[in-house]
Order: C-alpha cells, then sequence, then structure tokens
C-alpha cells in the first residue's frame, strides 16, 4: 500500500530499516494508509466484544428474576459494554476512516507526525488490553461502575466489593491510556488538516468528512485532559488514600462535573465523524453536490463549539443551582438548530436526484432517520421536568443507542461499504450488504424502540432485574437484540469473503463525481483495463482535490 | 545537500520514514509504566523499573533517531512542530484548568476551612524564591533559543545548560519543600487540600522535569551537530514549552502560596 519515497528526491532519502514485508512491515509501519487499516481491525474486533457483552445481558434480561450471570457480572457487562463500544469501537474506527482518508481528501502525503500517529494506534491496543486483562483472572475482575464511573462508587467507598478489586483499576488506567491516546490522535488531525493541505485546498472547499474529523479532533484536544484529570484523582482516591471526591467537598459533584466536562464533547466526538461521512455519501448517491456546504461546515463546528456548554445537562438530578440548569436546558436545545440545519441540508442534498439504493446509501438513510430519533429523545432529555422522570430509566437507553447504534454505526457501516473498494481494491457482495442494512434496521428498532415504553412507564436502567409487568418489552427487546446480533454475521461473512474474493475494481465504482479519496488511487496491478505503466504513475505524487463547487 | 539546508522545510519536498521501531517501542513503554504505576502501591514498588527502562530506552532512539536523520530529511516541516506544541499545550491547559477547577471547588465549598492542616508551615517565602529562580530559567532558555536563531549552536548548548541547572535547583527545592511538609504531617492522604496541593504542584513538577528531559535532548542534539539559523523547530517548541511550565508556575504561586500569608 505504501509508496516508496519519490527517486527524484532520492539524495534525501533514507532507506528505512524496517520498511520489510511480513508482520514487521505492520509493527513498524508509519504509513497513514496502513495505520487507518489497523484502526480498523481493531475496532471490529472490540465491535464483536461489545456486541457479545451486550447480547449476554439482553439474554440475562429476557426474563425476570436472575438467570444467566451474576449481580456482579452484569455489573461488570454493562460496564464493558458502554466503555468498549466507545472508547474501543466508536472512536478507533472513525480514526480509522480519518487517518486512511483525510490526507487523500486534502492531497497530504501523510499524516503531521507518522511516528505519533504509529505511537497513538499501539497505545489504543494497549488500553484495550489492559482493560479487559480481568478475563484472564477473575479475582483481577473489571470495571464495575458503570461507563461513567461514578464516586463514590468507583472510588471504592461503598459496600461492594467488586468495585474494591484490582479490575476498577485496570479500567481507570486503561481508560486513561486510551485518554493519551486519543490526545495525540487528535493533536495529528488538527496539524494535519491545518498545516498539510495541498494547494488549492482550502477550509471552504476541503470535503465536510475533513471538517468533521478537525471539529472532532478539536473537542479531543479540549475535551480529554479533563477526563485525564479526574481518572487520576480517582486512582489516587483508591490507591493513595487522597480526598478529591470526599463528601466534605462535595466530591460526587465534582466528579460528575469533570466527567461530564469531557463526557459530553465526548458524545459529539463519537458522531460527528459519522456525518461526516454521511455528508459524502449522500451527495454521491444522489448524483448531485451537498447542499449547503457552508451551512453544513460551520453547523459542525457550531455543534462542536455548544458541545462545551452543555455538560450539566447530565446532571439535573445532582441538586445544582436551578438557575444553571436553566443555562444548561437552553444551551442543550441550541444544539438542535445546527443539528436541524444539517438535517434538511441532506436532506435537501437528496431532493430531486437520482437515488441509488446501494448500500452505502442505505445505511446514510437509516442514519438519518434513526439519529432524528435519538436526536428528538435528547431534546425530551433537556427539558428539566422531563428529566426529572426519565433520568435513569431506560428511556436513556433507549436514546442513547439510537444516537450512537443508528447515528455512529450505521454511518460507520455507511463508509465501510462506501470506501471498501477504494481500501481494498474489491466489490462487496451488494445483496448481502442490503439484506445486512434491512435486518439491522428492523432489529436494532425492535430491540430499541420498546426502551422508550419500558422507560416512560419507569423501568430503571443497570439492573439485572426488573418487575413483571416490563416483561413482555424486555423479552422483545432481547429477541431483537439476538436477531442484530445474527445480522451482524451477514456483515463479516461479506467482507471477509470478499477481501479474497470480490470482483476486483479498477477505479471509483460509483459513478458521478470523483471525489478526492478515489483520484490519486493505484487500483491493483490485475485490475481490468489498467495499463501496468499507469499504476506507477498513478501513485507518484497525490493529486490536489480539485475546487469544490 | 546542503543547498537545501538554506531553504525553508515547509518549502521541500516531504521526505517521511516509511517505519520506525520507536512508535512501538515507546507505546510499549507507556503500557509497561501504567502497569508498574497500577501494581506498585499493591507492593509491587519494583514493578515500576521495566518501564522507567524501556521508557528511557524509548527516549533515547526517538532522540538517536532524529539526531541521525536530521541531515537528511525534512520531516514534514516546521510550521507542523509549531502547530504541535500550541495544541499540546491547549491540552495543558486544559489539564490544569481541570486541576485549578478542583481546588477552587474545595475553596468555594470549604471556605475560610480551604487551608493545610493545622501546624503546618507553608513556605511561602522560600517557593517565593524558587519562583525568581524558574523565572530566571526562563530568561536563559530565551537566551539560548536567540542563539540558534543566529545559528549560534555553542552559544545555545551554553545557555540551555544554565537552564537546566537553574531548573534542577528548582526541583530540588520542591523535593525538600515536599520532605519538610511530609515531616510536619501533611501527605497527600491528609484531607482535600492536601490532595489538590500535591496534584497542582506534582502535575507542575512532573511538567518541569519533562520540560528538562526535553531542554537536554535538544542539547543533546546540537551538540551532536543539529540545528542552523534556519531549522531549530525542535529548540523552539522546547522553549515555548519552558515558558508555558513557566507561567503556569506563576499562576500556581499566586491562587494557591499567596492566599497563605
Amino acid at each position: 500500500m505504501a509508496e516508496a519515497a519519490s527517486d527524484a528526491h532520492g539524495e534525501h532519502h533514507v532507506e528505512s530499516p524496517y520498511r520489510s514485508s511480513g508482520w514487521r512491515r505492520w509493527l513498524f509501519t508509519t504509513d497513514h494508509k496502513e495505520i487507518g487499516a489497523m484502526y480498523l481491525w481493531l475496532a471490529f474486533f472490540f465491535f464483536v466484544v461489545g456486541g457479545i457483552l451486550a447480547i449476554l445481558m439482553r439474554l440475562e434480561l429476557a426474563s425476570p428474576g436472575r438467570d444467566l450471570l451474576s449481580q456482579q457480572a452484569y455489573n461488570e457487562f454493562f460496564t464493558m459494554h458502554g466503555t468498549t463500544m466507545i472508547f474501543l469501537w466508536t472512536m478507533p474506527v472513525f480514526a480509522g476512516f480519518g487517518n486512511y482518508l483525510v490526507p487523500l481528501m486534502i492531497g497530504a502525503k501523510d499524516m503531521a507526525f507518522p511516528r505519533i500517529n504509529a505511537i497513538s494506534f499501539w497505545l489504543l491496543f494497549i488500553g484495550g488490553a489492559l482493560l479487559f486483562v480481568g478475563v484472564l483472572n477473575p479475582t483481577i475482575g473489571q470495571g464495575a461502575a458503570g461507563w461513567t464511573g461514578y464516586a463514590p462508587l468507583s472510588a471504592g467507598a461503598g459496600a461492594d466489593a467488586a468495585v474494591k478489586r484490582l479490575g476498577m483499576d485496570t479500567w481507570i488506567l486503561g481508560l486513561h491510556i486510551l485518554g493519551v491516546a486519543s490526545t495525540l490522535g487528535a493533536l495529528n488531525f488538527v496539524v494535519t488538516i491545518l498545516k498539510m493541505r495541498a494547494p488549492g485546498v482550502t477550509f471552504h472547499n476541503m470535503p465536510l468528512m475533513v471538517w468533521a474529523q478537525f471539529t472532532t479532533a478539536l473537542l479531543l484536544v479540549f475535551a480529554t485532559p479533563t477526563l485525564t484529570a479526574a481518572l487520576t484523582f480517582l486512582w489516587m482516591d483508591r490507591n493513595l488514600g487522597t480526598r478529591f471526591f470526599a463528601p466534605e467537598v462535595a466530591g460526587p459533584v465534582l466528579w460528575q462535573n469533570l466527567f461530564w466536562f469531557f463526557g459530553h464533547p465526548e458524545v459529539y466526538i463519537l458522531i460527528l465523524p459519522a456525518m461526516g461521512i454521511v455528508s459524502e455519501v449522500i451527495p454521491k448517491f444522489s448524483g448531485r453536490p451537498i447542499f449547503g456546504y457552508k451551512a453544513m461546515a460551520y453547523s459542525i463546528l457550531a455543534i462542536g463549539f455548544l458541545g462545551f456548554t452543555v455538560w450539566a445537562h447530565h446532571m439535573f438530578v445532582t441538586g445544582i443551582d436551578v438557575r444553571a440548569r436553566i443555562v444548561f436546558m437552553i444551551n442543550t436545545m441550541i444544539i438542535g438548530v445546527p443539528t436541524g440545519i444539517k438535517m434538511f441540508n441532506w436532506l435537501a442534498t437528496m431532493w430531486g436526484g437520482r437515488i441509488q439504493f446501494r448500500a452505502p446509501m442505505l445505511f446514510a438513510i437509516g442514519f438519518l432517520s434513526m439519529f432524528l430519533i435519538g436526536g428528538i429523545d435528547g431534546v425530551f432529555l433537556a427539558s428539566i421536568p422531563v428529566d426529572y422522570a426519565l433520568s435513569e430509566t431506560y428511556w436513556v437507553v433507549s436514546h442513547i443507542h439510537y444516537v450512537l447504534f443508528g447515528g455512529a454505526v450505521m454511518g460507520a457501516f455507511a463508509g465501510l461499504y462506501y470506501w471498501f473498494p477504494r481500501m481494498t481494491g474489491r466489490m462487496y457482495n451488494e445483496r448481502v450488504a442490503v439484506l445486512h442494512f434491512l435486518f439491522t434496521l428492523i432489529a436494532m428498532n425492535m430491540v430499541f424502540m420498546v426502551m422508550h415504553n419500558l422507560g416512560v412507564e419507569g423501568m430503571p436502567r443497570r439492573y439485572y432485574d426488573y418487575l413483571p409487568e416490563f416483561a413482555a418489552g424486555n423479552l422483545l427487546a432481547t429477541a431483537g437484540a439476538v436477531l442484530l446480533g445474527a445480522s451482524q454475521l451477514l456483515f463479516f461473512g461479506n467482507i471477509l469473503w470478499s477481501l479474497r474474493n470480490g470482483p476486483v475494481v479498477a477505479g471509483d465504482p460509483w459513478g458521478g463525481e470523483v471525489r478526492p479519496e478515489w483520484r490519486n488511487w493505484r487500483p491493483r496491478p490485475s485490475a481490468p483495463g489498467v495499463p501496468a505503466a499507469a499504476v506507477g504513475a498513478l501513485s507518484a505524487t497525490p493529486l490536489p482535490p480539485e475546487r469544490d463547487r | 545537500m546542503a543547498a537545501s539546508h538554506t531553504r525553508h522545510a515547509h518549502e521541500e519536498e516531504l521526505n517521511l520514514p516509511h517505519g520506525s521501531s520507536t512508535p512501538i517501542v515507546a507505546a510499549a513503554a507507556i503500557g509497561l509504566l501504567y502497569i508498574g504505576v497500577m501494581l506498585a502501591p499493591k507492593g509491587y514498588l519494583w514493578l515500576l523499573a521495566p518501564g522507567v527502562l524501556l521508557g528511557l530506552y524509548a527516549v533515547y532512539v526517538v532522540s538517536r533517531e532524529d539526531a541521525t536523520w536530521w541531515e537528511h530529511r525534512v520531516g514534514t516541516g516546521h510550521p507542523n512542530t509549531w502547530y504541535g506544541i500550541l495544541f499540546l499545550l491547549g491540552t495543558e491547559v486544559m489539564l490544569f484548568g481541570a486541576l485549578f477547577a478542583n481546588y477552587f471547588n474545595g475553596l468555594a465549598i470549604q471556605g475560610a476551612a480551604w487551608h493545610p492542616p493545622a501546624g503546618v508551615h507553608m513556605p511561602v517565602e522560600i517557593v517565593g524564591i524558587n519562583t525568581i529562580i524558574l523565572l530566571a530559567s526562563g530568561a536563559t532558555m530565551h537566551v539560548g533559543h536567540g542563539a540558534i536563531r543566529r545559528g549560534d549552536r555553542n552559544g545555545m548548548v551554553k545557555w540551555c545548560l544554565a537552564t537546566i541547572v537553574l531548573g534542577s535547583i528548582f526541583i530540588a527545592v520542591q523535593v525538600k519543600e515536599y520532605l519538610d511538609l511530609f515531616a510536619e504531617g501533611m501527605t497527600v492522604d491528609s484531607g482535600p487540600f492536601a490532595s489538590a496541593f500535591y496534584a497542582l504542584t506534582g502535575t507542575h513538577g512532573a511538567h518541569v522535569i519533562g520540560g528538562l528531559a526535553l531542554i537536554a535532548i535538544v542539547t543533546w542534539r546540537a551538540m551532536q551537530g543539529n540545528f542552523d539559523e534556519r531549522r531549530h523547530a525542535a529548540v523552539e517548541v522546547t522553549a515555548v514549552y519552558w515558558h508555558f511550565v513557566d507561567v503556569v508556575w506563576v499562576v500556581l504561586y499566586a491562587v494557591v502560596y499567596l492566599r497563605l500569608i
């Protein structure tokens, strides 16, 4: 995949001893495409792990009473499911797309700091391993205080033996490493996009995917340090006897302030890259340029900025000052405005277009409709009195999954199908991909739609047991979860088979405007219709993207 | 080859490393350090050693790679390093912001009771002198940076060494202050004020040590013949980082110490 350094500048070129084949190539690589591919592989591995945890939880919840998991195992499972899906699946999968595509889209030869890019990936690997090290030894255990790790429970102050074990420390320090990795990766993206654009690529004509990655990286740069500080305090409280989260300094509220000052920007970190992918896919398959480019770009920036001003809407029930609550409610609702602008511009892009319902486009439309439901759920929660009633119920579970499964996961699938030919030089099986979409859409609604009702009826989240009147809804959700898990087999089967056996593609297979990331492509030498001489020539210099409309 | 060095790096064709063993070694070192930190308080203090040793080795390998590549490649250019350090300092501002937020949270809730345990004397005067020493080190770093901007490599080495001496004095005084405070009975587990105090000053101290390491590396690289009047991005970002650490200390001294007079 990586080209050798250009011969014209051979006098500067130092042959690296590590540019070798086999396993060494992957361990020592600093190439953005290879690192991007490794991110994607690792992310999809953790997608499976997190998914299995979710299905086991749903099986436990299939009927009232304790069936499958111990109370403690259930706590560990929902903690690790949330942590895995957020930090080890969604963030890495979009970091993978970003690494692979952003330099291609802006006409850069690589990321700004190639070696730091590789460090960032390997830290993700190490952080993920540390989070799951408790699997090897049950006396270590895993994190068991929820992905939000609320103190003082997570500080080991209560009676719960599970959070006193080493597994809680591995959770804290594993996340800490992931924070460092994200910060390094984000610095790389910010500088790459600011300073590595080819001549003619400006902030007003670069692809919206790059805008989304840029804003995401800014959010990471300014939000992650707060998590780092909070986790450090938490670890010290557990191990060194410090009193950061002690009651005499309102420690529990301090934890929530620090955590959510990171945690709310974090949810935009998870969704903005998906919006960027959808903003590439929808114009392509509608045969029209994106509607309202600048409005789209600045809406992303506005969502990112407002994301820093709303964190206390997670804390309406903690008893913070009512005037502060009103400010946070209003700020939260204002986020609906730029989000609405994006929603309408996507629809306006499709309006009057020649829409091809290929798998990437189906997932993009799935994103629009499911994310819309999740977004509207969120506006309900932003309203203070409604939040009092719905806080800590299954409504919240439904909201986050419509946003993150309906939004981030659908967006990731749209991107993966769309760029699969670009990354592998082969085409996936369209029919299986469409089936994958249909089953995923139906199953996710089976799981999460009914949770609205459960939440309104008052079923609390994070319990392994529930009252008998919630049994029917829970059984439906469990059936949906099993179907959802099974549907993903279609995806993995399709992708793994197509990697080796899919039809070879010679260029952008989708038709329409050839976007920048397809332009500087070296297709497979064996591709039909590609003269052997052209293969090398295409790869020599990345072309700058042409000016957008 | 010499001619190419007279141009700004970003005007040249990029010539990137196409593979390096340093990232995975550095990441492994960080991973081992975390495991050491995790298990040290459980009675395995010696487990810190592998992470520290591999970390030092990784720093050495990265620096050696930078020093030997300096002649032959231009990396991705000076503006990248510069913008990289600016945004890195952005993360540092947010990190110290969180530490100060923790301090002010305690102050807001405990009010007049937000001070060291009874009988503990906070050495405000000695630390004031230490502040002046740190500011002086900022001045020497600035002069060293100015020297390499004129292409005076020897001058840069001299002034950077002076900076290292002054910075080390600062750290030594802080260690002595910690030991005195421990002896008087204020340790990390002496309550929320002590926690906030050690978090702020300890994090700052760690940054001073990190800054000293960076200065030592660029000084070593200058001794190897790196850097001239056009290509000294590493020196520049090290100087900026060092000035940032100075400024944070001034704020910290004003907020934490001067209140206690």
